[in-house]
Parts: structure tokens; sequence; C-alpha cells
């Protein structure tokens, strides 16, 4: 999607358009500041775990081992190496890529997945409620835009609609909501701007009954004391927002809706792998036109089933039971296959998953922005709230970060910690908190220390290594 | 004190005034009770007073007078053993402070004192003492509707929708009648409220409301005025329960519906009347206003048409028929015909219709197999035991932990008490007998004969199975129970031969409850037990108390040490700042130290490493087994013996057939005659080799392996579950005890305990915290309690023709 960002806000039309918060800093940045610019943020988690093997750059396979016994850090330059096979896609961003093993994050709890403990940093049982906010609902607070924060599910049915995610939190007790529904995402973000006459009367008629809604509510708080008047109040602000929200778009025009993407059959299909097309273009776009500025995508679960690969054995079996056939050499799995099998059902789900990023960042590297590109102010986390195997210890959580905040991150590296509870080891929460350092919320404390490593473990503050 | 202090306002605003107070009133009071240990010789706690801005509106030391609020608002401070204050005193001392600390937006939140644990702030002796005589009431309020309510109506819509709506979180009363809706909610109930729309104007049929759907048929014809009006009627019937009135029509008929027709259609006119109508604060909440007759000193009773949704809504997840139908013949308005519609609900019988079975239960949620949820649903958030779902046991540690399994159980434990109905508090705290996980309906045999999965049971059982399909109930206890439990084989036998609610368990293991392992594990940590929680549950579910919370910068983790128990390691709670609060709860919570976190009775607590220990064991134990049954085996050749077993084998080989190609299945087939092949030849082989030298030598070999047989070593040290019980205000009762179960029994007897539990019922009835106006009501529903012999149907009676229920008054008038 070619977007000339400049134009289009040239197209907007400055009077149009309310200061608001996600409107300043298309101001600052068509007056050239850099400063002003938001930090954009999109989260990829997938199930089953992110395989060392399948992310180590080729020359280092021995960083691909489960076993590793690692009591020094590596740190070594992506330049000169080769991406790891189901990477390739991501060659054009080397030098904004950086691959991280080695951080554990036993806080987490829970045999296939860390729920809300890998992007909270907090402890979080299986069923358990959230305690608290995930990171990314933190960002999407900073950085907000008419949607403050968008999230996706690929869901495990064609007809279900959207979910509450076990990643993400945006309080205390209150699951991020994710699309499921490819089509229902379009609607909701970009439909309300279509143009052509069913269009306008449906939002016509929108608008009749939002009216409506709050005149009603209205009318009740006349016969009640001022305690229940509050109560009411919210319910009446809650329209309102919604209300509010559909006049921006509105006041968007055509503008968005020539942004937004191309309507198609991905957006209705029963197939796992095009919802997940769809959900990644519909999260550029939004980026794109700066609807919002966090992303969270749920790439896949447990449930899932992959209907899209042309594998007799993928289309019968899901995610779960690919992680529970065996992909090391000599080792058993639940089934009779062989690991070779299991190498290569996980390869391909993992390359395909690396390419839909690789098609992300490559749509927001085409939009100029500032000195540079959208892709300069984004970082693209990928990782498994399994860590690295499908039951897993947690003790290490390999990841795949692209983008360097504007040279906030040092990237284009390869990067591995120690062991755990070695000197040198390092956390996830660690890793959370560089991200929050780049955007310009220095803490140096985030969510639960994990107990059982030593106190010569720094599980304070950011990543030195990542950081500029 | 000053008459200007009764009433808790300083007059005037200005700081002069307030100065003067704080010099002649307040610090005398800090003088006498506070500056012995917080002043100038003693600094208790780091904490001092006497130096304190008596300014409160500087700002200066809010904390501080934050700190002092909060330690006489609960009785904490002064201390047990030192002379207390009169009543009067603190309560003048506690309304300065609080009215100090609103000016400058400090001070308690509202909206926190509202949350049910904190209704343990009004004074127990007061709301029983007899002194506080009302009138009673609530304030006028909206009750937004529980989770429950709508996923029922969605139910009945036949559509799967997302839940919106969440409750208060946490582990206790979950709706309250303070929760609002918000953005979010809007949101998710926006969405679906148009899915809902949509299906009920689709023209492929839907039995969401006949009458619409078949107004959007493939070739209907246009609809006529009166139709149109006939399906209005019909959607405020589905969705309200009741005719439109003219003020609907002109709302929601002009003002909607008819201007969203005319811009597209009658489809969109529908949808959107639809939308309007589920998105409606109607809908949404429930009215509770007071919308009936007023009696003189200014309250208001509920309407007809309110008391019959509160009635509903107090026993069900949806509107009653019966209640709505009452309601409209003008036969619901006084308290006598409130009381006959509440008998009636509770004498209603269980139709017996549904299944109790453990799968049948998982489908569909508690709703299954109880026909009146918003009891059960009292005792599940009151006693929070549906929380042992939530709390990871590692499956290595607990390979025969099912928290659903004991969930249920406890589910049953409570319905066969109610069902009883006498001495309920009693039993739920001391009754021995647990019921297990068990079928129950009438159709039973059919059941089981038609279900493969019992047909094995049915056989080994024999002539006995009749007998017990006949009673309708069938056991589906499995090894988690034989583990949670402590059963032995005898009575894991026991149970299955007699299932049902007359399971006694041993006098000394387990008592009610408390030593239920759905509790205990509820109110326990991954690894752990949580004596802390456990003891905070009894100070504020029992004893009417309220624990202050963990002060800022405490890092509320017990050290790790692999030589000392849990108990052991949780001394450090008795230096003395820790152990004023702590003093509330580990004294009470240690006594279920005789349970491990999976709610096992046990007699010595291993350390160390524990669970590898008892994986040991088990290992251990398993071979024994293997040996000892092997040995009976070879004792038990002979000879002859020998020879059965060859000519067993030869009769077997002889009888097997190669299938026939033609056979489905034909290549499994083969596999299995091969496979049985093999193993038959192996066998005959096998036996023909064996002789009495054989023999002999294999008996040898088995007996050696048995007498050298070790068992693991642990570091294992006896049970400690002694603790003290203070707090009953009986002292026959209060006391140290020796186990759960003499605390469990004591607490049973207590009266202050007999009333908290009905300050609960309170709460979760009325949907709100109790006041000092609330005493009579209070005081009414324990004596309805203890005079009936202990009927919760009599307590709940009461509660719900109570003024507190019936009557609204707006408690703040002028505001």
């Amino acid at each position: 999607m070619m977007v000339n960002r400049r134009n289009f806000l040239r197209n907007m039309g400055a009077g149009s358009l309310a200061l608001a918060p996600f409107m300043q800093h298309l101001r600052a940045e068509a007056a050239g500041d850099p400063a002003g610019l938001p930090k954009r943020f999109v989260f990829v988690v997938r199930g089953n775990g992110l395989r060392p093997y399948g992310i180590v750059p080729e020359g280092l396979e021995e960083f691909g081992s489960d076993r590793l016994n690692l009591d020094k850090l590596v740190d070594r330059p992506l330049a000169g190496l080769k991406l790891n096979e189901s990477m390739q896609s991501l060659e054009p961003f080397k030098d904004q890529l950086a691959i991280i093993q080695g951080l554990s994050s036993k806080i987490c709890k829970g045999p296939h997945g860390g729920h809300f403990g890998v992007l909270g940093a907090y402890t979080s049982g299986d069923h358990a409620p959230p305690r608290k906010e995930t990171l990314d609902a933190t960002l999407a607070k900073k950085f907000p835009g008419i949607f403050p924060h968008l999230a996706f599910h690929i869901g495990t049915k064609s007809d279900e609609l959207f979910r509450y995610l076990d990643i993400s939190a945006q309080g205390k007790n209150t699951r991020t909501p994710a699309y499921a529904s490819a089509m229902l995402a379009y609607q909701e973000i970009f439909g309300t701007v279509m143009t052509g006459d069913g269009a306008k009367i449906e939002a016509e008629a929108h608008r009749n009954l939002m009216d409506f809604l709050v005149d009603d509510v209205k009318s009740a708080k006349k016969s009640l004391n001022s305690n229940e008047n509050e109560k009411l109040d919210h319910y009446l602000h809650g329209f309102e927002a919604l209300r509010e929200r559909q006049v921006k778009l509105n006041r968007m025009g055509d503008s968005l809706a020539k942004a937004a993407p191309a309507l198609d059959d991905k957006f209705t299909s029963e197939i796992e792998t095009h919802r997940l097309e769809a959900h990644f273009d519909l999260a550029a776009s939004s980026l794109i036109t700066g609807l919002t500025n966090v992303v969270t995508i749920r790439a896949d679960h447990l449930e899932v089933r992959y209907q899209g690969f042309d594998h007799a054995r993928m289309k019968e079996i899901s995610v779960h039971e690919i992680g529970h056939t065996a992909d090391i050499e000599g080792a058993a799995d639940r089934f009779d296959s062989n690991w070779k099998q299991g190498r290569e059902m996980r390869a391909k789900i993992r390359t395909y998953q690396m390419e839909l990023i690789s098609g992300l960042a490559g749509k927001l590297k085409a939009v100029p922005e500032g000195d540079g590109t959208m892709l300069d102010n984004t970082v693209i986390v990928f990782l498994s709230d399994a860590g690295s195997q499908h039951h897993t210890g947690y003790e290490n959580m390999p990841m795949v970060v692209l983008g360097n905040m504007n040279k906030a991150l040092k990237t284009g590296r390869y990067l591995h910690y120690p062991n755990y509870n070695k000197a040198g080891h390092r956390v996830l929460a660690n890793f959370l908190m560089s991200l929050q350092h780049g955007a310009g919320m220095p803490v140096d404390d985030y969510g639960d220390r994990d107990l059982g490593l030593s106190e010569a473990v720094d599980q304070s503050g950011p990543l030195a290594e990542l950081m500029a | 004190m000053a008459a200007t202090l009764v009433s808790g306002v300083v007059s005037g605003v200005v700081g002069a005034n307030e100065l003067k107070d704080f010099e002649s009133h307040i610090k005398p009071f800090l003088a006498e009770h506070c500056y012995s240990c917080h002043g100038n010789k003693k600094q208790k706690a780091d904490f001092t007073v006497h130096e304190i801005d008596g300014l409160i509106t500087n700002g200066k030391d809010a904390v501080h007078w934050e700190k002092i609020l909060e330690m006489i608002s609960l009785g904490d401070m002064p201390p047990e053993d030192e002379a207390q204050p009169s009543k009067l005193d603190r309560s003048k001392v506690k309304g300065w402070i609080s009215a100090g600390l609103r000016k400058i937006g400090r001070g308690h939140d509202p909206a926190k004192l509202a949350l049910p644990h904190q209704a343990n702030r009004v004074d127990h002796d007061d709301l029983f003492s007899g002194e506080f005589q009302g009138p009673s009431y609530s304030p006028p309020r909206l009750w937004r509707k529980s989770p429950q309510i709508y996923a029922r109506f969605a139910s009945e819509m036949r559509i799967k929708v997302s839940q919106p709506l969440l409750g208060l979180g946490g582990r206790g009363i979950q709706d309250y009648a303070s929760l609002f809706a918000d953005e979010a909610i809007i949101k998710t109930m926006m969405r679906n409220s148009h899915l809902i729309a949509e299906h009920m104007v689709s023209p492929v049929r839907s039995h969401m409301n006949r009458f619409l759907n078949g107004m959007f048929k493939e070739g209907a014809q246009t609809p006529t005025d009166a139709e149109i009006e006939r399906g209005v009627e019909e959607l405020f019937k589905q969705v309200f329960q009741r005719k439109p009135t003219q003020g609907d029509r002109e709302r929601y008929v002009e003002g909607l519906f008819e201007k969203n027709r005319r811009l597209g259609g009658l489809g969109l006119g529908f949808r959107s009347l639809i939308v309007g109508m589920l998105m409606s604060q109607e809908f949404v909440f429930r009215m509770e206003v007071g919308l009936g007759g007023e009696v003189p000193d200014g309250r208001k009773m509920l309407s007809s048409q309110e008391m019959a949704y509160a009635l509903s809504f107090a026993f069900y997840d949806k509107p009653d028929g019966e209640l709505l139908k009452a309601a409209g013949d003008g036969k619901l308005s006084t308290r006598e015909e409130v009381g006959r519609e509440v008998r009636r609900i509770l004498e209603q019988e269980d139709e017996q219709k549904r299944y109790w079975s453990y799968p049948m239960y998982h489908r569909w949620g508690e709703d299954y197999y109880q026909h009146r949820p918003r009891v059960l649903r009292f005792f599940q958030e009151f006693f929070g035991y549906t929380a042992a779902a939530d709390v990871f046991k590692d499956k290595e540690r607990g390979a025969h932990h099912h928290a659903k399994r004991l969930r249920k159980d406890a589910d049953m434990f409570v319905l066969s008490i109610l069902e009883k109905d006498q001495n309920v508090l009693s039993e739920l705290l001391t009754s021995r007998n647990y019921p297990m996980d068990y079928f129950k309906d009438d159709r039973m045999k059919k059941l089981l004969e038609g279900n493969n999965q019992y047909r094995g049971v049915a056989e080994k059982y024999g002539e006995e199975f009749e007998a017990i399909a006949k009673t309708g109930k069938w056991p589906g206890i499995g090894t988690n129970h034989v583990y949670a439990y402590n059963l032995d084989e005898e009575m894991a036998d026991a149970v299955r031969r007699d299932p049902g609610d007359l399971i006694a368990l041993p006098e000394n293991e387990r008592a009610g409850m408390l030593t239920h392992p759905a509790w205990l594990v509820a109110h326990s940590a991954n690894t752990e037990n949580d004596p802390i929680r456990r003891g905070k549950w009894i100070r504020e579910h029992l004893l009417a108390d309220l624990v202050p919370e963990v002060p800022i910068g405490v890092d509320a983790k017990v050290p790790e040490n692999d030589q000392l128990t849990f108990r052991e390691r949780m001394v450090i709670l008795r230096e003395e700042e820790c152990w004023r609060c702590h003093k509330q709860m580990n004294p009470l919570g240690e006594a279920f130290e005789a349970y491990d976190d999976f709610g096992r009775f046990r007699k010595e607590i291993v350390i160390g490493d524990a669970d590898k220990y008892f994986k040991e064991k088990r290992r251990y134990e398993g071979q024994l087994k293997n040996w000892r049954t092997d040995l009976k085996k070879w004792r038990s050749y002979d000879a002859k013996g020998r020879a059965g077993k060859v000519a067993h084998a030869r009769e077997i080989l002889a009888g097997l057939k190669e299938p026939d190609k033609e056979v489905k299945n034909y290549q499994s087939a083969r596999r299995n005659y091969e496979n049985n092949l093999k193993r038959w030849r192996k066998e005959e082989e096998h036996w023909l080799k064996v002789d009495d030298v054989e023999q002999q030598r294999r008996l040898a070999d088995l007996v050696r392996r048995i007498a050298g047989a070790e068992p693991p070593i642990a570091v294992s040290k006896p049970v400690n579950a002694r603790g003290e019980l203070r707090g009953t205000g009986n002292p026959k009762l209060d006391g140290p005890f020796e186990n759960a179960i003499e605390l469990v029994e004591r607490l049973a007897r207590s009266e202050r305990v007999r009333q908290s539990f009905v300050r609960h019922t309170f709460r979760y009835w009325m949907g709100r915290n109790e006041t000092l106006d609330d005493s009579p009501t209070l005081i009414a529903a324990d004596q309805a309690y203890v005079k009936s012999g202990g009927s919760f149907k009599a307590l709940l009676l009461s509660l719900l023709t109570s003024d507190s229920f019936l009557y609204r008054r707006d408690p703040n008038p002028n505001e």
C-alpha cells in the first residue's frame, strides 16, 4: 500500500480536525519534529513455543539446541550471516532485526502458556483473571489513537466474531477484546466511512440509535438520586464515547476509505491462514492511517487447526497436537509420526508467520515519515507465550524483534543471554523495560520479580546490550 | 467533648477554628491513648503522632492522619491490652478526622467502602444490640444485571454471544448493586445486540422471535399496520415482559423505529428498535426505585412490578412468569403477599429432570442441576470454593488432582444440607458426611445400559447393579476422590455401593466445608498451603472483623528454607510490627496444617524436596505391590496349575482364526490376529519351560526383593495444627485449640459466627452493605433462623419480607 503520508495529511484539511492527541503527532510530523512522532508497537504472540533451532542464523546452529549450557553472553552482528531458513523473508530488514534468546520468565505459570505473565511480567495462572494491565495496553494509553488498542485473534471457527485474549489485559479483570472475524473488524474500523448509499443510510440510522440511547439514559437520570446518577453517567459516557468515535472517523472522510485494506475473500474465508493475512492487512492499514499505534495479534493458539497448508497431517491435527509431535531426533511423541515431520509442520507455520511480519514491515517501510519511514518508529515483537517449546519451564523466551524505535534500540544482531541463574542472565521483564525506555517511559522495575533467581541476576532496568 | 463535634463536622471552614478544635479535643485524645507508644519516649512501628499537624487541610500530614483513622476505625488501636476510649469518643474523633480528610480529597474512597468485605466496618455489637431501631430501607437504585442474567437471556435466544459483563471480581460476592456499565461493556453489548437483531429479522427462520421472522420470510407480504403493532408487542413481551405503554410508543416506536424505517425500510426499522431495547437502561439495569405506596416516614415501597423482578432475581437468573402474573393481577403488593410468593418458591420441589452427572454438569454449568441458582451461588461465593479450579497445581505433583470434580462435590455438599434445612450453618461447618460426585437420574438404568462406558461396571457389580440403579443414583467417583479424601480401598468401595450424601468420613479427619478439599485448594497457593489467607477468610467471613491491608513497602513473601515447614518459616511474622495484624489471621489459618495444599489429610509434613520424596514413595509402594501380587500368584501354582496354563494357551491358539479378507477393517483385524498368535505362543512356551525348580527360584527371588525393598527416607515433622481462637466474644469458645476439627466445632457454636453469616446473606440478597439502620432486619433474620432450628429457608423468608428489602428511601434527600 503506497500512501505518501505527507500528501495524505494535506488532503485531510487542517480545519476539519480537532486537535486530539493522535492528531498532534501528525502535525508534529508535518512540521518535521521527530520527537513528536508516536512510537508504534506490534506484538505478535503465537502458541506452541518459538523453537530455537528455527530462529538461529546459519552458522550459529549450536545456539538452536534446547539443552544449551551458556554462561557467557553471545552478541553477534547479523551482517555477514545468513538468516535461518524460515526467516528468509526478513532478509531485507536484517539491519533492524534483533534475535534474542536466553531471557527467562519463570513468573509465568501455566503448562501451555504464560498467559498475562508474558506481556505483563506478573504471575498469572490458568483461568486466573488478569491482575493488571499488560504492557501493550500501557503503551496504547501512552500513544492513543482513535482506537486506543487494536487486537486480533486467529480464532478457531470461521464464524467466531471476537474473543477475549488470554495474553493481554486492559486492567484488573479486564481482558483485551480481540477481533477474530476479519470482516467484523473491517466493518468496525473502516466500514463506518464506506461510501455509497447503503453505507450512508446505515450511518444515519446508527446516529439515530445513539441519540435515542443517550436520551433514554438522560430521562432515567431524572428520577434518581446522586449515587445512582453517577452509575448512569458511566453508562452515558460509554455511549457518548462511541458516538464521538464515529464522528472522528466520519471526519476523516474519504482519505480513510482510500487507506483501508482491499476487501476480498480472505476476510470471510474459513481458512485460518487467510484470516491471519486479513488481520495483518487490517493492522497495517490501521497503523498507517494513525487510527491506532498499538496492535496485539494472537497469531495462533493451541486449538487452531491449519487447513490452508498443503500438508495432509496438518489438516487433521491441531496446533496442540503439533506441539506433542517430536521435532528432535530420538525424542518420543504422542503420535506415530517422526521427528522430521514434526519439524516440517512447525517450519511451515513459523515461515508463514515470519512472512506475514515481513509483509507488515514492508508496508510500513513504504510510507515515508520524518526523515525515514514509518518502520523506523515501529517495533514488531514476535514471541510465543509458551517460550521455546510446547511444554515449557519458561527458562528461555526466544523472540524476534523488528524495528529500532528511531535508533533507540541497537539492532542487526543475535543476542543470547546466559542460562538461568548464571551470572549475566536476564529476564523477559528486562526486555519489556527496554521497550518502555525506548518509548520514553524509563522504568527500572516492572511486574513481579522472579524470586527463584539469585541476587546476582539483575532483574531491574532495560537490557543494556539492546539500548543504543 | 463539645457539642460541635457530635455531628462530626467541624463548624466553619476557617483554619483557626479547626486548629482550636484540634487543641481542645483531638490532641487530648491522642495524648491519652497514643503518645505513650507513639510519642517522644517510644516510637512503635516508627510511627509518631505527638508532632502531627493539627490542621488536616494543610495536607502535610495527610498520610499520617489516614493511618490514624484506619487504625481507630478498625479498632486495632489502641491495642487490646491497653485502656480503650469510649465508643462515643472514638466515633467523634473518627468523624472529625474523616471530615478533615474529605475536604482535601483524602480519606476513605466511598466506592471502596461500598465493597462487600468493607461492610465489616459497621460495628457488629451495635448491629445486634437492639439499640438501633431503623427504620430500615435500601436507597433507590438501578441494579445492573449480572453476567448470569445476561447469559441466561442469551441462551434463551439460542444465540452464542460474548459475555460483556463482569462481576466485582476477587473471591467474594460478585453481584452488587453498585456495579455499573461502562464503555467497554457497552461496546460488547452493542455488538451482541446487533447480532441478535440481525437474527431476528433474518429471512432464514430462527427461533428467536417467530412472529418477526415470519414477517421477513421469503415471499412474505408487506405487513399491515396491525401486524407491525403485533411485532412491537411481541418484542416488548420478549425483552421487557410487558406491554408497551403510550410513552413507549412515543419514544421507541415514533422516535426510533419509524425514523429508521423511513430511512431504510422495515428491516432497518426493526433492527434499530431491537438494539435500542437491548441497550436501554431498562434492559441493562433492574429498577428498584420505590414506585409503590408511601408511608408516613417518607419511605416508599417497591411497586408490584419492581417486587416481581426483585424476587425473581433473588432466586433465578431470569424473570419468573408466576411472579409477573401475580404482580399483573394485583396480588403482589403487601408484605404478606410477598411472603406467600417466597414460600411458594422455597417449597418448590426440584423436578429431578436434570442429570447430576459430571459430564453433563461440565457442559452446561451449575444451572443444570439445581433450580434456584442464586441460592447455591451464595454459598459458592461465600465460601469461595469455586476458585479451586483457578489455583494452578503442577500435574507432576498432583496427578490425581481434579479441581472441577472437587468443586462439584462441594456444591453437592451444600445442596444436601440445604435439602434437609436444619442447623444449616452448623452442618456446613461440621458435618462429616461428604457426598462424592454421583449420577442422579430416575432413568438411570436405561442410561447405564445404553452407555458402553458403564457396561464393565454393571458386569462387575452383577446383582447389586440392579438395586443401585433402582435408587436412581450411580457413583462417578474416580481415583481423584480416593486421593483427595484419603479413602482406602474399603471406603472407596463403600462409596461406590452407596452413592449420595451419606458418606461419613472419619470424625477426627474431616468436618464441614473448611476441611473440604475444594475449600482448602481454593484457599491455597500453587505449591503450599495459605494459612494467612485462610485465617483472613475466617476472620472476615465468620468473625465479622476486618484485617487492615498490607502496608505499603512490605514484601509479602514467606522466606524459603528447605529445613523448615511452612508454619515454622512463618515465625518471622511474630515480630511485633507484623504480629499486630497477623495475629488476626495466622493462629486461625495454621489450624489447617493437617492438610496439604491438595486438601489431603496428613499426619506428617515432609520437608525439603517433598515432591521428590512422594514420587519415590509412590514408586516404592507400586513396586512392592507388584512384587507381592506376583508372589501370591507364584505361590498358587503347582504342577496342575502350570499344566492348566499350558492347556489354556493351547485352547486359545486353537480357537484363533485368520480374519476373512472381506471383513471390514481387515488390516487391523489381521494385525490383532497376529499379535494374539504371537502372545499365546509365547505364553505356551513360557509355561512349558517352568518346572518346580524354576518356580522355587522365582518365589525365592520375589521374597528376597520384598525383604530388601527400602522405602525412601524423608525428613518429616509431625503436623502442628494448634492455634488460638479469639474474637467470638464468648470466653467459653475463645482460647487455644489443637486442630482444625476443634476450631470448626467451636465456630459452629458461636453466636457471633452465626450473626456474621447472617450479615453476609444480607449483603448478597440486598446487593449492598448493611448500615446501622438495617439492624432490625438483621436481628429479625437471625431470630428467624434460630427459632426455626437453623432453617435457611426461614432466614431467607425473613430477609425478603424485611423493610430493608421492600422499602426505598433516599439516604441524602438534600443533595
